[in-house]
């Protein structure tokens, strides 16, 4: 599976990519900001985007993630910290296929994107 | 009126000239009366007696028989004589007895009747005729000496009633001038002065005094006297005792008038109030609303010169006398009391002046505008900074309502305070937008007292304050803490994340070795920072950014570390009963950190060959502030024989080192699994502002997660 990390906490990011890997998918990119999200999501076109709701720079995660949904179909899955109910409601505008909260393990990462998937198909 | 001595003439004056057988007719008469003189005088003595008794006569009877005694001797006598003198001496004396016309006629008919009754017929013409020339000079001596003694009684009586008349007219006239006297001033001194030199110059007496109780009521002192100086003298000042021992004295304790015919009766020898050449005296008490105030002392150099009737005519000068003297004390009593009045009311008057000034002092001085308003919320008075404050002149402001100096969307919260001031006399202060007469508009604070008049509300005092600077103070104040919190925040939150790279690092780091104990030492590793990084994110989502809910701290912890042991799914049973308590970062740290101890290890070793069991976490008050955590599992236990305190593991090296730090107790039972009770106190002052615990509104919060 091509999937997209949005993180702003790049360390953070290259864990969940080694584990990603180590599950057996492909990390087409790992964006910062919310801008680079939907530049690298145009780009490469990720199936599923592991997109941080919190984000630095102009563009939250939901925004950016309503910019992606609007170009293109792709499975979004939210990572976050402790989301306030405000953030959840907001966050359903962009039609997220699971919200996973920090710290994420590998078995949750894999649990997670295994049930996305066959939910999808 | 005189006696016809023609009427009656003497035998010596008949004129005839006296024969023999007249002498010898005479002679046989005195002789005849000589012999019956026995029975005439009972006879007469008889009838004077009846008839005096029944006219009730003073005379005696001895009186009465020398009367009858005298008639028939003095008869016989004149026969005997022809002494004229004889008949006038014997009229005077039946005069100066008494007795009437009447009785002399009776003794004359007693005569008549002897003579009739006892004289032989030739006899009785002579006789009767002798008798009645007698009688007739006797009857007209008679009434000439009565009238006389009339005449001189009538001169007497007229005499004595025109004395008594101008004695009544002297009292009279002392009255009316003692009534104008007293009527005509109100000054005490002057008056009583003045009366007794009005009633000693009326009757010219020896001395007149006016004596007055004193205020102790025991005591009669001297106040006004009239009469010769060296008397004067005498009395002077003096002060008597009112009791029996002096007659001023007695005269005020009875309050009894009196008068003393002879005053130098030994009994009086001794009393300081008469003076020496005093013969008689009068007292009189003065009287007032039936209160002895006086006694008025009248002493006269005459012996029984006051009359009983005296007593009652001057007693009514005396009443009169006693009221104009109390009217006088009233009216001087009543002038001191107005001047005292008079005073207290200077005296008041420059305390409001004082006060005035002084108020005038603040009103001139505040840097706050006071306006005094009407029933009608106008403003009646104002000081210098009021209409300076809303931009207008002293003229313009007076008459302006509330309502002018107040934004019109202001007015319903100022009503309230209006009704809130009628209810309490005074409103709380209120921060309104005010309006100037430019229309521009400031902040302002506000604050109503009532002005009440006889518990009726007549206005307002109110004062406002320009708050403007206050507020932009305020708005920096409120503007820094706002981005102080926001740091604060984002430091948290650097904090948080700065931990979560932490702990990706380890993650990373881990990738590197196959061993699975290095792996296991890393994920603790993990473990525990996450257990610190949770803190920091639970710390910026608060709203007080310095404490922790930590009940729902360890329901986000634990779920966490639930996660982390995936092969504990469905077989091992969480349960955490967590009262809503509030820990700052220091002491939330610490727990959160023991909690993944003890949890990670129950679930580690408490449940081996996919035992199955529960984890129970406990957090509680159990005091003000005392805090109990504690974590339970009905695992398998320690191993037999093994010191949990002195274990090498790195875990329960971290409990003891952590429960140390929080200079908490720890306690270790292992009757049913193993149960870790530790106890610490917190700062009194966090659990006073602990929204959710506070002391008695503890929440327990039970939840069950696998």
């Amino acid at each position: 599976m091509r999937i997209l990390i949005v993180e702003d906490e790049s360390i953070v990011a290259l864990e969940m990519k080694m584990s990603l890997r180590r599950l057996g998918h492909e990390v087409v990119g790992m964006a910062t900001s919310g801008r680079d999200a939907v530049y690298l999501a145009s780009l490469h076109r990720p199936s599923l985007i592991l997109m941080d709701i919190r984000l630095r720079g102009e563009l939250d995660g939901i925004q950016a993630a309503e910019l992606i949904r609007a170009e293109m179909e792709t499975i979004l899955i939210f990572v976050t910290g402790q989301a306030d109910e405000a953030t959840v409601k907001r966050a359903q505008n962009a039609q997220p296929a699971a919200y996973l909260n920090k710290p994420i393990s590998a078995v949750e990462l894999a649990e997670t994107i295994d049930q996305v998937i066959s939910a999808k198909t | 009126m005189s006696v016809d001595r023609n009427m009656f003439p003497a035998p010596a004056d008949t004129g005839l000239p006296m024969t023999n057988a007249d002498e010898a007719a005479y002679a046989d008469l005195i002789d005849w009366l000589t012999r019956h003189r026995d029975n005439l005088i009972p006879a007469i003595h008889s009838r004077l007696v009846d008839m005096l008794y029944s006219h009730r006569s003073t005379l005696r009877p001895t009186q009465i028989r020398q009367i009858a005694n005298a008639e028939i001797d003095n008869l016989i006598h004149y026969l005997t004589t022809h002494d004229e003198s004889l008949i006038s001496a014997q009229a005077s004396r039946i005069v100066d007895t008494g007795l009437s016309m009447q009785a002399l006629l009776a003794m004359i008919g007693i005569f008549n009747t002897y003579c009739y009754e006892h004289c032989d017929q030739e006899r009785l013409i002579p006789t009767l005729a002798q008798f009645a020339t007698y009688y007739n000079r006797y009857l007209a001596y008679f009434v000439d000496v009565r009238e006389t003694v009339i005449l001189a009684e009538q001169e007497h009586i007229r005499s004595a009633l025109q004395s008594s008349f101008s004695r009544y007219y002297t009292w009279l006239q002392t009255a009316a001038d003692v009534s104008r006297a007293v009527t005509s001033t109100l000054d005490l001194r002057h008056l009583i002065t003045e009366s007794v030199n009005l009633i000693r110059s009326h009757f010219d007496h020896y001395h007149v005094a006016l004596y007055l109780v004193d205020k102790s009521g025991h005591y009669a002192v001297l106040r006004a006297s009239s009469g010769r100086d060296e008397a004067e003298i005498a009395l002077e000042g003096q002060k008597v005792r009112i009791d029996n021992h002096t007659l001023v004295g007695a005269c005020a304790l009875k309050h009894e008038a009196r008068t003393i015919a002879n005053a130098h009766a030994e009994t009086l020898k001794r009393d300081k109030t008469l003076l020496p050449d005093t013969q008689s005296v009068m007292l009189l008490p003065l009287i007032s609303r039936r209160e002895i105030i006086g006694v008025l002392v009248i002493q006269s150099t005459t012996m029984s010169a006051f009359y009983d009737d005296d007593i009652t005519r001057l007693q009514t000068v005396a009443d009169q006398l006693a009221n104009a003297i109390e009217n006088a004390r009233l009216y001087y009593e009543l002038q001191l009391h107005s001047q005292d009045l008079a005073q207290a009311v200077e005296l008041r008057t420059l305390e409001l002046q004082k006060t005035t000034e002084r108020v005038e002092t603040i009103l001139d001085n505040s840097p706050d505008a006071i306006l005094l308003l009407n029933e009608n919320l106008e403003i009646e008075l104002f000081n210098p900074v009021a209409s300076s404050m809303f931009g207008y002149t002293a003229e313009e402001f007076v008459g302006k309502t509330l309502d002018s100096l107040i934004l019109p969307d202001q007015m319903s919260s100022m009503r309230e305070l209006l009704d809130e001031c009628h209810a309490n006399n005074q409103s709380r202060g209120i921060n309104f937008i005010a309006r100037r007469n430019d229309d521009k508009t400031f902040d302002a604070g506000i604050a109503l007292a009532t002005i009440r008049e006889y518990g009726t509300i007549t206005g307002l005092v109110c004062i406002i304050r320009d708050i403007t600077d206050q507020v932009k103070s305020e708005e920096k104040i409120k503007a820094s803490l706002r981005e102080k919190e926001v740091l604060l925040q984002e430091i948290h939150h650097r904090v948080k994340n700065n931990m979560q790279v932490i702990s990706s690092l380890i993650a990373l780091q881990s990738g590197y070795t196959n061993d699975d104990r290095v792996h296991q030492m890393f994920r603790e590793s993990q473990s525990r920072i996450r257990s610190m990084a949770l803190v920091h994110e639970q710390l910026y989502r608060s709203h007080d950014l310095a404490r922790i809910d930590f009940s729902k701290y360890i329901h986000e912890l634990t779920t966490n570390l639930m996660r982390s042991y995936p092969n504990s799914a469905g077989r091992i049973q969480l349960d955490v009963e967590a009262e809503t308590i509030f820990l700052d970062i220091d002491t939330a740290i610490p727990c959160g950190l023991i909690i993944n101890e003890l949890v990670s290890n129950a679930l580690k070793h408490a449940f081996p060959n996919n035992r199955a069991g529960n984890i129970h976490i406990q957090f509680k008050a159990s005091d003000t502030n005392q805090r109990t955590l504690i974590v339970r599992d009905d695992g398998v236990g320690f191993p037999d024989g093994l010191n949990v305190y002195r274990t090498e593991t790195l875990g329960m090296q971290l409990v003891t080192s952590l429960t140390s730090q929080l200079n908490a107790t720890i306690g270790l039972s292992q009757d049913d699994g193993t149960m870790f009770e530790i106890r610490f106190t917190v700062p009194e002052a966090d659990c006073e502002d602990d929204p959710g615990t506070g002391r008695a509104k503890t929440r327990p919060l039970v939840e069950r997660s696998s």
